[in-house]
């Protein structure tokens, strides 16, 4: 790999210097209806361009404050727990439709109180919602320590994390129980993986399960079982790492899994290359070594990632995973050789 | 209980005389190839100064300075250079932060100094194979001048950061890239009134 896979750029340093106008050149909403919004932060906005209640309502709290850098003790934590965007978008009125340029994304922000004895134990749980738009729904508590409420009320306020409803079922008529697919994926599929990897990690993660519960080790490059660190370029990719779940009375012994692993580019290219899908079953309790062949790598500097789904044994495909994981691995090279030193003479 | 008795000379020993003039900078870089065994496959080092814009102390020079007169601008030069063979390989876009620590811990000045974030694109400079140590190279030099009364009296602490972005610089500078890291830090500045 010679050079960026970007466009050609022929920016010298380039200054990122605030914008020139002042607040005299423009008008704007009306920001300080929004609560934590003041006169001078308002100044500032509209300095940097923000100017309508869309065009806060459209961007993200670390968009918000990338561009109010200047202001002190101002964070984009801070703009997320007092909610601008909603605020804003509230302002604007249901008929308003995003920017097409800005990201399509909302906050969901809780505080979550426990109060604790001096055993450790939960006396009390509080939780506010900040984006209810009801009073009556920002604030709810209950005594004691309730993992099922707790989740439920977050399910109730975030859609996606909604169990599924009958209607929603597998819109595919089951199969017959069998291993998953083994075709490879396409680049296509390998990018919706990679998209939506962490996600998924939180979407699918039965409560019941311990994070522990699956683990993903010493994921790295290899060569005759030995752990390397360099591949020489169109040398075939070599993987491996180890596979532990860990030994529940509650689940079963044996589970199927399916890994996916990918070679992220560390040079700043956006480049994501899939280089190989392993699947097979795993006893609860015994590392599993698992190793896995792929293309060559393009010159350059990687980092390795596996994706790993945990089904029960003997699923069908279009079971859910009772857990899945995303772990990043060790640092590759894919480069020539250096020359050896030159032995000195004696 | 005894009264202790003055000390008539010193128990230790006076420090030497440095050799020449000696600002310790601390300073470190994080590159996804700073933990492969050497030869490393990229590396990098950073360096960072305070100049006074105003005084040359030679032909081009600026006077090098610890004591800054709050109501004069000063000049923070900080210079980068990317090291090994993938040194030309990297794309995206530097962003270049400055912060303000006040050691007295009461100073109004602290945080990130206002007006001071830079991006440099990483490919406005080309990688030079390496002369005497035969290793390529890819330097930036960045002089960012931070106007008079910026900074209020006090005693200091200068920080600069440099982050790699994966995308164009700004507009759109992408997604940060968390296996670089550039950091140096002038320990003690101090700003004076006139």
């Amino acid at each position: 790999m010679a050079g960026c896979h970007q466009s050609e750029r022929s920016e010298a340093v380039t200054p990122r210097e605030p914008r020139q106008s002042t607040s005299a050149d423009h008008t704007g909403d009306d920001f300080q209806k929004i609560a934590g919004i003041g006169q001078a932060i308002e100044r500032r906005l509209h300095d940097a361009g923000i100017l309508t209640y869309q065009d806060l309502a459209v961007r993200t709290p670390e968009q918000i404050a990338a561009r109010l850098t200047d202001v002190a003790g101002l964070s984009s934590a801070r703009i997320a727990s007092q909610d601008w965007a909603g605020q804003a978008g509230r302002l604007v009125g249901p008929s308003a439709s995003p920017l097409p340029s800005e990201p399509d994304q909302t906050y969901a922000s809780f505080h979550i109180e426990l109060l604790l004895d001096v055993d450790g134990s939960v006396r009390r749980t509080k939780v506010h919602y900040y984006q209810s738009e009801k009073d009556s729904e920002k604030d709810e508590a209950w005594p004691g320590w309730d993992e099922g409420r707790l989740i439920a009320l977050l399910r109730g306020h975030i859609p996606l994390l909604a169990p599924r409803q009958p209607a929603e079922a597998p819109r595919q008529p089951a199969e017959a129980p069998g291993p998953p697919s083994s075709a490879t994926p396409t680049t296509d599929q390998q990018e919706t993986a990679a998209a939506s990897g962490s996600e998924m990690e939180t979407a699918k993660l039965p409560v019941s399960l311990p994070s522990s519960f699956l683990r993903i080790e010493n994921l790295g490059l290899t060569r005759a079982g030995q752990r390397i660190h360099r591949h020489a370029p169109g040398e075939p990719a070599s993987i491996g790492f180890t596979l532990h779940v860990t030994q529940a009375s509650t689940q079963a012994a044996t589970f199927d899994f399916t890994a996916d692993v990918t070679a992220s580019s560390e040079l700043g290219d956006n480049q994501r290359q899939l280089l190989g899908t392993a699947q097979g079953a795993v006893r609860a309790g015994e590392p599993l070594p698992v190793e896995l062949a792929g293309p060559p790598l393009p010159r350059g500097l990687y980092r390795l990632e596996a994706t790993v789904a945990i089904y029960p044994a003997d699923h069908t495909r279009d079971s859910k995973p009772l857990q899945s994981r995303r772990t990043t691995g060790a640092f590759v090279q894919v480069a020539d050789v250096p020359a050896q030193p030159v032995p000195t003479p004696t | 209980m005894t009264t202790p008795v003055p000390l008539k000379s010193p128990q230790g020993h006076y420090p030497k005389c440095p050799s020449k003039s000696h600002f310790p900078v601390i300073t470190g870089f994080v590159t996804p190839g700073s933990d492969f065994p050497p030869p490393h496959p990229l590396d990098a080092s950073i360096s960072l100064d305070v100049f006074d814009p105003t005084e040359f102390v030679g032909p081009g020079q600026y006077e090098r300075i610890r004591v800054v007169e709050t109501d004069t601008p000063f000049l923070i030069e900080v210079n980068w250079c990317i090291c090994g063979q993938f040194a030309e390989s990297i794309c995206g876009c530097w962003e270049i932060t400055f912060f303000l620590d006040d050691v007295d811990g009461v100073g109004p000045s602290s945080g990130q100094l206002p007006n001071s974030t830079r991006a440099v694109a990483v490919d406005s400079q080309p990688a030079v194979p390496g002369t005497t140590d035969d290793v390529t190279k890819r330097c930036y030099n960045l002089q960012v001048t931070i106007p008079a009364n910026t900074v209020q009296p006090g005693a200091y602490s200068l920080l600069v950061i440099i982050k790699l972005y994966s995308g164009d610089c700004p507009p759109q500078p992408g997604k940060v890239l968390g296996d670089y890291l550039g950091f140096a830090e002038i320990p003690v500045l101090v700003f004076v009134p006139e």
